[in-house]
């Protein structure tokens, strides 16, 4: 019983969380100054009387807030998120694609990255690096669009490793790939090594790890069964979180590498002052922020008896 | 520590003395994207300006930006960190609930939809920064404060009958002083970051470039096709050094906090 009301109570969070984005998403446009219809359609919107006259209809701008916001809900409902000027297209069609070429870049490389920085978290609590500590925070702050901007310039530029840009086929598109990813492969790294010394070094002053060295235990054994594995629940939760970090961080990093992603996207709805595709992007990267959030919970509870009871 | 404090401080002094200083570098046109010389130190950008000079100007709007950003935020996330933690009800659960939500939703993107409507300024900039990042500071501030108030001193104190607002000034907020400190360090490298986001994506004042602005134009203006590397390292690593040394501090006072704390108990 308990529980269940626990898992209510975490439901209604994530609830009101994604409504708090859906209700700031429709009310931004409407309250910031400037012309709502500018800000709802863009700036290209005056161009197309036709279009513009059905978008009205559609959301119904010429009704009272309240049944705006119930045909805004709806609208949403059924992923129409608009119509994008600059693109000629739905919004949502735009959005689908550039998200998907986003994900391929952030899932392996969050993967990736959680995995080598836990394991360099793990050497670094165990051999006592304090000095390897300062030098991931150095690295930790440097923004990861400015790394790319290196890496770019050294590997693309001065060595020619990989291409500046151009013709997407298959083969360029690996090698376009590889930088982007190095970079927020790098980052996350850091980022985990820094989060999971702290959670690490926290079960290692438990008192089991004291028993388990007293033992004789080999370190291998210590470090994988009574150092890693009570830590693993909060090591997991922050992995989700970041990856919801690395999904909105690696917006900057595209657009370095003007890799076709959200990012890229970003950029280019800032440039012909896109509001429609913008607000989609922000909606749909808190979309995937919650979710992460959501998942994190759920597993963390899952694996981790304590968390539980 | 020490070593922390007197750099941030120089650096402080520098951005504020930053015209005067500025002008000792001579204002005069160079070649477009010219290599670092004796005339240009770190050479010129993709409009012939002094990069160094240019450097030390945008030093200021970024210095001050974030530290003015963390100022605000962390206030605000200190009042409404003691509201929902000490006191029960409606109101508190409210900000209880708001700060958990806003902690979930991320900052950036949130931003970026803002201030793609407000006129590009510094004043702006810091308003959308101090506004969104607040949470992470409530919630420290407030599970804090839960503890305390849990503590023999606070309960005796309310035993005595003691007003809330002088066990919240005499018992809690000296108590809260060094998590804040850590906290509050923490911001200001966060809205640093966050900033030069913004300012890389072409959302800050054009007229007023801060670090982060001049990776956008050098970017945008293509100073890596012209192998002009001078006008985008010296920015970043600006970026890198001034936020390093904040998330640094914040470690050690947290450290030292810890130390204390175990050393009492």
């Amino acid at each position: 019983m308990v529980q269940n009301f626990d898992k209510i109570i975490l439901f209604l969070k994530y609830f009101l969380t994604i409504s708090v984005v859906v209700t700031l998403n429709f009310a931004i446009p409407r309250v910031m100054p400037g012309d709502p219809i500018l800000n709802l359609f863009g700036e290209e919107a005056y161009l197309y009387e036709g279009i513009l006259m059905e978008l009205k209809r559609e959301f119904g701008l010429d009704k009272p807030l309240h049944e705006q916001y119930l045909l805004y809900l709806l609208n949403l409902f059924s992923c129409n998120l608009g119509f994008s000027f600059s693109f000629q297209r739905p919004v949502s069609e735009v959005v689908a694609e550039y998200m998907l070429r986003t994900l391929i870049l952030t899932i392996p490389s969050t993967i990736l990255g959680i995995i080598l920085g836990i394991y360099l978290a793990l050497l670094i609590v165990w051999k006592g690096g304090e000095r390897a500590m300062v030098i991931m925070i150095l690295i930790y702050s440097i923004p990861a669009y400015w790394l790319g901007m290196v890496f770019l310039y050294i590997f693309s530029f001065k060595f020619g490793l990989f291409p500046l840009g151009g013709a997407v086929n298959s083969v360029i598109y690996i090698n376009r790939l590889i930088l982007p990813f190095l970079t927020i492969v790098i980052h996350i790294i850091v980022l985990n090594a820094i989060m999971g010394r702290a959670i690490l070094a926290g079960t290692l002053r438990d008192s089991f790890v004291l028993t388990a060295i007293s033992k004789g235990l080999k370190n291998s054994l210590i470090l994988r069964r009574h150092v890693l594995k009570p830590s693993l629940a909060p090591i997991i939760a922050l992995a989700s979180i970041e990856f919801g970090f690395a999904f909105s961080g690696s917006t900057l990093v595209e657009i370095v590498f003007s890799y076709p992603g959200i990012g890229m996207l970003t950029w280019e709805a800032i440039k012909t002052r896109d509001y429609p595709i913008l607000q989609a992007i922000f909606f749909i990267i808190a979309l995937v922020v919650i979710i992460a959030n959501a998942i994190a919970d759920l597993i963390s509870r899952a694996i981790d008896p304590r968390l539980r009871s | 520590m020490k070593v922390h404090i007197v750099i941030i401080f120089s650096f402080i002094f520098l951005a504020i003395f930053a015209e005067t200083i500025a002008d000792f570098i001579p204002h005069k046109k160079g070649e477009v994207f010219s290599p670092p010389s004796s005339s240009h130190l770190l050479g010129t950008n993709d409009v012939g300006d002094d990069v160094l000079k240019e450097l030390i100007i945008a030093m200021r709007v970024s210095v001050f930006v974030s530290i003015f950003s963390a100022i605000l935020s962390s206030t605000l996330g200190l009042f409404i960190g003691i509201f929902s933690g000490y006191f029960r009800g409606l109101i508190s659960r409210f900000f209880e609930s708001v700060t958990e939500i806003f902690l979930v939703i991320p900052t950036l993107p949130l931003t970026i939809v803002f201030s793609f409507h407000l006129t590009p300024s510094i004043f702006n900039i810091v308003l959308l920064i101090s506004i969104f990042s607040w949470p992470p500071m409530a919630r420290v501030v407030r599970a804090k404060v839960l503890q305390l108030k849990n503590s023999v001193f606070v309960q005796s104190a309310i035993l005595f009958g003691a007003s809330s607002l002088w066990i919240i000034t005499r018992h809690i907020v000296p108590n809260l002083l060094e998590i804040f400190l850590a906290r509050f360090s923490m911001l200001i490298a966060y809205s640093l970051i966050l900033e030069s986001s913004l300012s890389f994506l072409g959302l800050s004042n054009p007229d007023a470039k801060s670090w982060g602005a001049m990776l956008h134009f050098a970017l945008k203006r293509g100073a890596l096709i012209n192998d002009a590397f001078w006008c985008f390292i010296p920015p970043g690593l600006c970026i890198a050094f001034f936020a390093s040394i904040f998330v640094l501090l914040s470690l050690e006072i947290e450290k030292r906090y810890l130390e204390r704390f175990q050393s009492e108990n």
